[in-house]
């Protein structure tokens, strides 16, 4: 860990108020706004027609910089974003491309507002170009954002953006990313902004200072000149919607839609219980060579019609799994957006004035400098987003129309894989340098009425993407012997996780090894969690096969399509590596499925007999976790069914441990008010109490003690099912286990999950379900 | 005499269009006739005769050709109503038709969809995995086979295919349109074990690269051929009062609006949404919609067209109304010229090897010419015409750039270059090309337009003596268009318009099957033809 760097502090951006920011601008940047009357003054009609222009904006910005970019990151995974902000940098509409970086793009606006207004000026015909994660706009030095004041009638009117990864940047490591740096000195440069386009012309040397830096100088220059071309295409729309409807009118929308994102975000937010949910998570390993466990642990705080996020408690930074401040919020993004704003505009300047971020500095999702930070968004951002996520739907379970929402959690990471080498297959030999892009195809966790998709994506790319095979071949020198969704990696439950795909290629068309950068976490502690007693989805592997006689079963007409078959000595990935694929070797990448929902014995038999016939499932997952028995032709054996799920439950009474006896007394769970899946509260002469969903058996009474009685369980991780891969031994030096809570009478599990032996979880607290102090109205509903 | 037909077999008409060589024109309809369509054909082509006044044989034996069509595949392929159908492609990646590369979870959905992640779900696959059978073969991107195919696979999963009861068999095997040979030998197996059983390849039905929507298409291509299943139709009345109770109790009343207001809005935000899909679709295939007229047809397009054409900077809408516009499917189909067109990925950097060019045109020019014979049509004349799509390097779009006839050499591959450079720079703007990444040369594709012996004219209407319309005029009533007011608005009688006749907007034109907009600061003149051409103003299009 390096000591900290004085006069870094400068550099570190914040959320600003609008109207200190707009004051502290000079004279000679006057800003165009509206007054509350213009406002309020708009008709229905043209709010809406403008809303709509304003979007489809956004989405000319994306097919421009997917047409023009040179990054297959950008063309075939739609790894970017854009957003239009009103004068002040305000997020006004944002693109559902990745959805983090809707965190981080309006801070480096109010960074610029605030340090570039005077010198070097801030002018019609400038872009900004940004890669610093400590001043915003993106997330890591890869996130490289191009953003441009917008003028009308010599007033700063608006800003566009456009942000996309870039494959390599320079720094230590393959793509940038080191993993073993222990500073961001061994990284990519962050570069604060600069001005890249002066009057409307890229400026050569700024251009040269940035591409200068990366392995791939041609890639980043195209995709920087498809940036400014994005940027173009925005303000040329933006300025005909203004020359059609006026600008104090376009901008009265812009300011309009903010608000309205706000006061209906509230409005659902007041209409919900008030109370504390707790959530943790934990990253295995920090940086190549490291064997620890590094937590982030949330209490996210509901009260009226405010979010408070308190991180305190998170682990410090440490290796390269740390983000800055603009990560931790991004991550915050990532779940509220579709959770809480699925059905509001994604005007996330209004959006973002709903809640308050609480966290320690010098910790992995809130790094000073010059901590290491290109894991950033996929390791530490996207865990808090995780999270968030959690606790959001412990808060909206118990509402029958809110619950729609709820989510057990989706694949927890991005599974990296930077390959970069030579690629001998044209008249001459070509360098080529990227990152797979296949572990996009995760699964998406479960919801109390649906199974999670099925290679559905990642939560945090709204419109990602994988390419087809046939691109991934034409650009790499490799071969894919298979890329199939994976049976069993989407968590069991009552609804089953979304399951993940595996990827096996081998390197075709060089004579030379590929270098391999991987970088992953969940491959210990589960990162894919279930709810309501719903299992984690799998964990990650990656093996590589060297020494195998592929190039002799090729050629003998065999096509391997199993890691038996392939053979040779299979090496276990490590979360973070930096190693190579040699000619004839096989790479197998196995990304995660998404988390279940509900326990698994309670899903439909007839479910998990379709799961079977479209591979969803194997026989034995079947057999051994869902308690379904199927005879000739696939078709479900009632009674043997109902047998297997009592002996499975009998098997989870036999090795339970009890704290005491269960409190006496049933009660009528049809009379109970739903908590989540398996749990009602009731009540008990006037007084709440929780209790079994299902058989009725009292469980918790906050009168007599602060815990539900519930009977507990921790095994082996394996125990969980067949969706462990590998043993957490193999990553980390901490015991890893397999927890589960049941009800002592029914045996339903209300919670399983693959964690840490130390990991303190609240599942057993009352107050998360019957909040100490209710206000007057939740009473009253119960 | 020869005469060409037109045949349209929709779900409620059957229309026919019939022409000769002297510029006769005959229109006819008939109800169609589910499920066997061709009672319905059959009825049409006694109509026509009988309106020519001649019997059916006659006419037939007089017929040089007839072109058929029909929406019913589409009906069958929007509604499921397929057989069922089988699926072979290479082993490891069956999976490609369910993972749909992740995009099949929110492709075509709108902005409010989009962003509503959490109620997406992908559709379900085309065909169950029963149906999907992965074999032994493989290839690499040069066409170079890695794995020999394994028949006996491939003869396993046509026997079980077969005894499962699949109707024909899908094969699409990776890098297929590089090497076609795999699929091939494919087909013949199935033809060894069922002769009679229909088979699409994927290096035949769109031979290009990106193997999940070759895939797709070439199951749905399956679906579809071997016959055609019933199809939905029907005509449904417009209830005004249930539709202003709907608008009042979902729209208006939810935005304190009031029903008028609300059905204003509607209009406006149809007209800008329709607007911005047709920027966006005319955008994205690489064209300037400054450039286009638009053609605006079927029952409600004309009430919108003349508003969002403005939005989009169309000027010129034309509203296709003269005496065979309500069968002008089956007039496209008896006037139009054969246009066929061949494609193929071969993808190579430039400079492409001029030899590999000439070759994949060859190939690709002697595909389509064998195509049009196979139409057994004598065409007037035959024009081939040549593009390649190109891009900079690793791009994932490209742009068709036309390729010259004659000898490929190099200094044509560099004009080919050139002209993709100078499109690009024109679409996004200059300064926005970088050709120091490389360009790369995807797809080649070869049009072959057959043209007609005779191009069959349209009759005229008869042509008014004056610009002034008053005697079609047939009162006034209050029309209200977006944002304004309630305005008295002339209303006038299609029947009674003449060619030469020019309407002041804001006015509405009533026709049996539509009614036509034409917005106040705009015109409309109805053509020789019957048609109307609204010139729009975009300042006054709202």
């Amino acid at each position: 860990m390096s000591m900290p760097v004085p006069g870094s502090e400068a550099f570190s951006s914040r959320p600003v108020d609008p109207q200190a920011l707009a004051a502290s601008l000079p004279a000679s940047l006057p800003v165009h706004t509206v007054t509350r009357e213009q406002i309020d003054a708009l008709d229905p009609l043209t709010y809406e027609v403008i809303r709509h222009r304003l979007w489809s904006v956004t989405e000319e910005m994306g097919e421009a910089l997917k047409r023009m970019s040179g990054s297959p990151i950008v063309t075939d995974a739609n790894d970017f974003d854009f957003a239009i902000g009103d004068e002040l940098g305000q997020e006004v509409q944002v693109g559902l491309y990745n959805t983090m970086l809707v965190g981080a793009v309006d801070l480096a606006i109010y960074w610029t507002l605030a340090n570039r207004a005077e010198n070097p000026g801030i002018g019609e015909g400038d872009m900004f170009l940004c890669n610093d994660p400590w001043v915003g706009g993106g997330l890591h030095q890869n996130d490289a954002l191009v953003y441009q004041p917008i003028f009308c009638e010599g007033k700063l009117f608006a800003w566009t953006s456009a942000l996309c990864h870039e494959p390599d940047l320079g720094g230590m490591g393959l793509g940038s990313f080191s993993p073993a740096a222990q500073d961001v000195f061994s990284e990519s440069v962050p570069t604060p902004p600069v001005k890249v386009v002066r009057d409307f012309q890229l400026q050569r040397d700024v251009a040269d200072l940035w591409v200068r830096r990366s392995r791939v100088p041609m890639l980043v220059g195209l995709d920087l000149r498809a940036q400014v071309g994005a940027n173009n295409v925005g303000r040329e729309r933006l300025l005909a919607v203004i020359a059609r409807y006026g600008a104090d009118t376009v901008k009265a929308v812009m300011k309009r839609m903010m608000s309205d994102a706000e006061h209906r975000l509230r409005a659902k937010l007041s209409s919900l219980p008030d109370g504390t949910w707790n959530a943790t998570g934990y990253q295995d390993q920090s940086h190549e060579g490291d064997r620890s466990l590094h937590k982030i642990t949330l209490a996210m705080t509901k009260c009226e019609d405010h979010l408070t996020f308190d991180f305190t408690g998170t682990d410090p930074q440490a290796g390269v799994i740390n983000c800055t401040y603009a990560g931790m919020r991004g991550g915050v993004m990532l779940a509220l957006l579709p959770i809480l704003a699925g059905d509001i505009p994604w005007s996330a300047g209004g959006l973002m004035r709903c809640f308050d971020l609480i966290a320690e500095e010098g910790t992995i999702n809130n790094a000073t400098f010059p901590a290491a930070v290109s894991r950033g968004p996929i390791g530490p951002a996207w865990l808090t987003g995780t999270l968030v996520a959690e606790c959001l739907s412990q808060m909206l379970d118990r509402s029958v129309d809110l619950g729609r929402s709820v989510q057990a959690s989706c694949c927890g990471t991005w599974d990296t894989a930077v390959i970069a080498g030579l690629d001998e297959r044209g008249p001459r030999p070509l360098p080529f340098l990227n990152i797979m892009m296949e572990p996009m195809a995760g699964g998406y966790g479960a919801r109390p009425h649906v199974d999670g998709m099925d290679t559905g994506g990642l939560f945090c790319i709204p419109m990602g993407r994988i390419p087809d095979t046939e691109m991934s071949e034409f650009l790499y020198p490799m071969l894919v012997l298979w890329r199939r969704e994976e049976p069993d990696s989407g968590g069991p439950g009552r609804q089953r996780g979304g399951v993940s795909a595996s990827l096996a290629v081998t390197p075709r068309g060089t004579s030379l090894p590929i270098g391999l950068v991987l970088a992953s976490a969940g491959k210990a502690v589960a990162q894919n969690n279930g709810l309501s007693g719903g299992y984690p989805g799998n964990t990650g592997v990656e093996i590589l096969a060297r020494g195998t006689d592929l190039g002799g079963m090729l050629a003998a007409g065999t096509m391997p399509a199993d890691l038996a078959t392939i053979g040779g000595q299979q090496e276990l990935g490590q979360n973070y590596s930096q190693t190579y694929l040699a000619p004839g070797e096989v790479m197998y990448m196995h990304w995660q499925g998404g988390g279940g929902y509900g326990d698994p014995l309670r899903r439909d038999p007839q479910a998990v007999a379709a799961d079977l016939r479209e591979g969803k499932v194997t026989a034995e997952a079947a057999a051994v976790i869902y308690g379904v028995v199927t005879g000739a032709g696939g078709d479900v054996d009632g009674g043997a069914t109902g047998q297997a799920r009592d002996r499975l439950r009998r098997q989870r009474r036999d090795r339970a441990v009890l704290d005491g006896p269960a409190p006496a007394g049933q009660v009528d769970p049809a009379a109970g008010h739903r908590l989540d899946d398996n749990l009602v509260r009731v009540l008990d002469a006037g007084h709440p109490v929780v209790a079994c969903a299902h058989c009725g058996q009292r469980l918790g009474d906050p009168r007599t003690g602060a815990t539900l009685a519930l009977a507990s369980y921790e095994g082996p991780s394996a125990a969980a099912g067949p969706q462990v891969t590998s043993d957490p031994a193999a990553y980390v030096d901490d015991p890893v286990v397999f927890r589960q809570y049941c009800c002592p009478a029914c045996w339903t599990a209300v919670y399983s999950g693959i964690v840490p032996a130390g990991h303190a979880d609240h599942v057993r607290d009352i107050g998360r379900l019957i909040p100490a102090v209710s206000r007057p109205a939740d009473a009253a509903r119960a | 005499m020869a005469y060409v037909i037109g045949v349209d077999v929709g779900g409620t008409f059957t229309d026919a269009v019939l022409s000769d060589e002297a510029g006769t024109i005959v229109a006819a309809k008939a109800p169609s006739t589910p499920p066997d369509y061709s009672e319905g054909v059959l009825d049409v082509l006694a109509v026509l005769a009988g309106q020519l006044g001649r019997p059916v044989a006659d006419m037939l034996a007089d017929t040089h050709h007839v072109a058929h069509g029909t929406t019913s595949s589409l009906n069958a392929l929007v509604t499921g109503h397929v057989p069922p159908v089988g699926f072979i492609t290479t082993r490891g990646h069956r999976d490609s038709i369910y993972i749909m590369n992740v995009e099949g979870r929110y492709l075509g959905r709108s902005p409010e969809e989009l962003q509503n992640v959490l109620v997406q779900g992908k559709s379900h696959g085309l065909i169950p995995r029963r149906h999907a059978w992965e074999i032994t073969e493989r290839l690499d991107r040069d066409g170079t086979v890695v794995v020999e195919l394994n028949e006996d696979e491939a003869r396993t999963a046509i026997a079980s295919l077969l005894e499962d009861g699949v109707a024909a068999i899908a094969v699409s095997l990776l890098w297929s349109f590089r090497n076609p040979a795999h699929e091939r030998r494919i087909r013949e197996l199935v033809a060894e074990a069922d002769p009679d059983v229909f088979v699409s390849l994927s290096s035949e039905v769109s031979p290009r690269i990106r193997e999940f929507a070759r895939s797709a298409t070439t199951i749905m291509s399956t679906q579809i051929g071997p016959g055609l299943r019933d199809y939905l139709g029907g005509r449904k009345a417009l209830d005004a009062e249930r539709s202003a109770a709907a608008i009042r109790t979902r729209i208006a009343g939810p935005l304190g609006l009031s029903v008028e207001d609300a059905a204003a809005a509607i209009y406006a935000i149809q007209n800008a949404q329709t607007g911005d899909l047709l920027r966006k679709a005319v955008v994205e295939a690489g064209h300037d919609p400054r450039e286009f007229v638009l053609y605006a047809f079927g029952g409600a397009g004309p009430a919108h067209c003349a508003a969002y054409a403005a939005e989009v900077g169309v000027r010129e809408v034309v509203v296709p109304l003269g005496p065979v516009a309500s069968a002008f499917s089956a007039y496209g189909l008896a006037a139009s010229d054969i246009v066929l067109a061949a494609e193929l990925s071969d993808p190579s950097a430039f400079p492409m090897d001029p030899v590999r060019v000439e070759k994949n045109f060859a190939h690709l020019e002697a595909q389509v010419r064998d195509a049009l014979d196979r139409q057994g049509v004598r065409f007037g004349q035959v024009d081939l015409a040549r593009e390649v799509d190109m891009r900079y390097s690793m791009q994932l779009a490209e742009l068709a750039t036309p390729v010259s006839e004659g000898p490929i050499d190099a200094a044509e591959l560099g004009a080919t270059a050139a002209r993709f450079e100078q499109r690009y720079a024109e679409l996004f703007g200059a300064g926005s090309g970088f050709r120091e990444a490389g360009i790369q040369a995807i797809t080649y594709r070869v049009r072959a337009t057959g043209a007609l012996r005779f191009s069959p004219g349209l009759p005229e209407v008869a042509r008014a003596s004056g610009p002034d319309p008053s005697h079609a005029r047939t009162g006034t009533r209050p029309v209200r268009l977006g944002t304004g007011s309630f305005t008295d608005t002339a209303i006038y009688d299609y029947s009674k318009l003449q060619a030469g006749h020019v309407i002041a907007g804001p006015a509405v034109v009533e026709v049996p099957t539509t009614t036509v907009v034409v917005p106040g600061g705009m015109s409309g003149t109805v053509d020789p033809l019957g048609n109307l051409i609204i010139i729009t103003n975009q300042e006054s299009a709202r």
